[in-house]
């Protein structure tokens, strides 16, 4: 608590200054009413939310990596919702299953929001965790703005549009990639040393690849207490990264959890997932390819 | 052995990363756009530095008692496999009364996953009954349940809540061979016969409905029932050489365990990996159990408990019916 008041006060401390630019930037009205809805908390810090997909109420995994939306197999066919084979042509893999069917949504609902015309991948009920019915990806996100209030357990939905809500003014506002799939890249600091970050809230944990970011720091595989996290056949292939701060222009984290992974995985150099995002308060505003970041500030 | 699917040891831990997430399709950001951005916002950057506000996260010992963050350290902990740093972290967490009811479910649910694989079996199932009691749907939590149950000797009260689950998602293969597994461990060979069967055809006609079939059909000779069309017409249908062939033949009577082993090569490590090392060990002594070649019996499921991993779902049959040979031995 006493560190969360103490964000909050510096926050405040230099939120005017930072507010003044908000306003010089941007002179239209700040969104005010978004559609609200309880993020509710999977086992390993993963987040989903309660959306209306004809009708009725499902639960979803928000991955704002998922460049399309899913849907298990079995509440497919119980909301009877029309399917249409996928084309040979595109390759969709869910949990290493090749997608081969979509099924067609005529909304999904948030609150009074909801996005028109969904296609979702169709995938075998085992693909998912047994309290989701599908996960809500980039492709729907991208829609609207989001804001995750991760202390309040809150999923906030804006149409696009209006400018940020006022609370962003005090916020850090890394530069920020939205690639055409939706998914959002920042630029961020490890140990002063920039990185490419993206944010992955269906990745419970963050990972470095050690591929790319073997040079940012001083230290090797081979330094003393480099503590290993999982290993392969006895030989190690993750390691908690011994980074002593994580900075998002503006928010930074002190010896931030990140899990150092070796090999030739193709990962970019830092996937930011759930053990960080859930410290901060987030605002994704697709429209104009911008993320604002504050700590979370709890209840 | 874990043969729950959703154990998190499968899917949350370490693991889930050995391989780029699903969707990483591979593109990376392009630095040169970003740099773009930046230099957009390069007005920004003193005031930047002036907001920048520090978070000490919980790896900074005693840096925050707040209950989010002792409950954000412990779920992420056991995400990271790191139990100890789980159990400690959650259960500040639930013992303080500050935090928000809609977190206690999952806080119990990740300190019961943290006990479990601590083999802290009693702890596990106190905090998971916790979790189901909040959260009555909690499905996650009653899988666990199952596991921690299973795990730790009490096969009938797993296969109480895995026959559960499999009534509220009846959808999942998956449960329906772990259900499966249990009841023929606990040597309900005729309960544990339909479990294959539905999972098999839920299946389809893959690889895994193939397995589902041959525990069915190694289930069914057990049981001594007398449903013997029902194995080879699911291969008829299956049609095909590929893997598990050759173990769908020697149930079938068109291979001998000999020719099986020498089709794939196997008491060379080279010649073929683990898993079908394992899964061949198995299922030939399997066949030789039922043949009444106890000492082929013998040495094909002492190689299948030291080839398979302790995540087979083959691995815990083998020691058992191990442990049955030395008894029946005595």
């Amino acid at each position: 608590m006493r560190l969360i008041l103490r964000a909050a006060s510096l926050a405040m401390a230099v939120g005017l200054a930072f507010a003044s630019d908000a306003r010089a930037d941007d002179s239209c009205t700040p969104a005010t009413a978004g559609a609200s809805v309880e993020l509710g908390t999977l086992s390993g810090g993963t987040v989903f939310v309660p959306a209306e997909i004809a009708a009725h109420r499902e639960n979803l995994l928000v991955e704002t990596t998922a460049p399309v939306s899913v849907i298990s197999d079995s509440v497919a066919s119980a909301l009877g919702l029309p399917r249409e084979h996928v084309s040979y042509r595109e390759t969709l893999k869910v949990n290493r299953e090749r997608v081969t069917e979509y099924a067609d949504a005529e909304s999904i609902g948030f609150g009074g929001l909801a996005a028109s015309n969904v296609r979702l991948a169709v995938v075998s009920d085992d693909k998912m965790a047994p309290d989701v019915a599908g996960v809500l990806g980039a492709d729907v996100l991208r829609q609207f703005s989001v804001e995750f209030d991760f202390g309040r357990g809150r999923f906030v939905v804006y149409a696009q549009g209006p400018c940020p809500p006022v609370w962003t003014r005090s916020a850090a506002t890394p530069p920020t990639k939205v690639e055409k799939d939706g998914r959002v890249f920042i630029n961020a600091e490890l140990d002063g040393k920039k990185v490419t970050a993206v944010l992955n809230t269906g990745a419970p944990f963050s990972v470095a690849n050690f591929a790319l970011t073997k040079n940012l720091s001083e230290w090797n595989l081979q330094t003393a207490g480099l503590k290993v996290l999982h290993s392969v056949d006895g030989k190690p292939d993750a390691y908690r990264f011994p980074c002593k701060e994580l900075s998002f222009y503006g928010v930074s984290m002190l010896n931030p959890p990140i899990v150092l992974r070796t090999g030739t995985f193709q990962l970019p150099e830092l996937i930011l997932g759930q053990d960080i995002l859930r410290r901060l308060h987030l605002y994704i505003d697709y429209g104009r390819g911008r993320l604002y970041v504050a700590p979370a500030s709890a209840q | 052995m874990h043969i729950f699917p959703s154990d998190p040891k499968a899917t949350n831990a370490l693991p889930m990363l050995s391989e780029p997430p699903s969707w990483w399709a591979g593109s990376r950001c392009a630095e040169a756009e970003i740099e773009c951005r930046k230099a957009r916002e390069r007005g920004l950057t003193v005031k930047r530095v002036m907001l920048t506000v520090v978070l000490l996260l919980a790896s900074v010992p005693g840096a925050n008692a707040d209950s989010f963050e002792d409950f954000n350290q412990g779920v992420s902990a056991l995400a990271r496999g790191e139990n100890d740093v789980a159990i400690a972290a959650l259960s500040r967490a639930l013992a303080a009364t500050d935090l928000m009811p809609n977190l206690r479910p999952t806080a119990y649910l990740d300190r019961g996953l943290a006990y479990e694989r601590a083999k802290r079996f009693p702890d596990a199932i106190a905090d998971l009954n916790q979790a189901i009691r909040l959260k009555p749907d909690y499905y996650m939590a009653v899988l666990a349940r199952a596991g921690a149950s299973y795990l730790g000797g009490n096969a009938p009260a797993a296969a109480t809540d895995c026959n559960t689950l499999t009534t509220l998602l009846p959808h999942r293969a998956d449960l329906f061979a772990a259900c499966g597994v249990i009841e023929w461990q606990i040597g309900d060979f005729k309960t544990a016969m339909p479990y294959f069967e539905k999972a098999a055809s839920l299946d389809g006609s893959n690889t895994r409905a193939a397995f589902a079939m041959l525990w069915f059909e190694i289930t069914r000779l057990r049981a001594g029932d007398a449903n013997r069309n029902a194995f080879p017409q699911w291969d008829a249908a299956w049609n095909t050489s590929g893997w598990p062939a050759p173990l769908l033949d020697l149930y079938l009577g068109k291979e001998r365990p000999e020719e099986v082993e020498k089709e794939l090569g196997s008491g060379s490590a080279a010649a073929a990996p683990p898993y079908k090392l394992c899964e061949t060990a198995f299922f030939i002594g399997e066949w030789d159990l039922l043949h009444r070649l106890n000492a082929l019996a013998r040495t094909h499921l002492a190689t299948a408990a030291s080839v398979c991993s302790e995540r087979a779902i083959e691995h815990d049959p083998a020691v058992l019916d191990l442990k049955r040979l030395d008894e029946a031995a005595k």
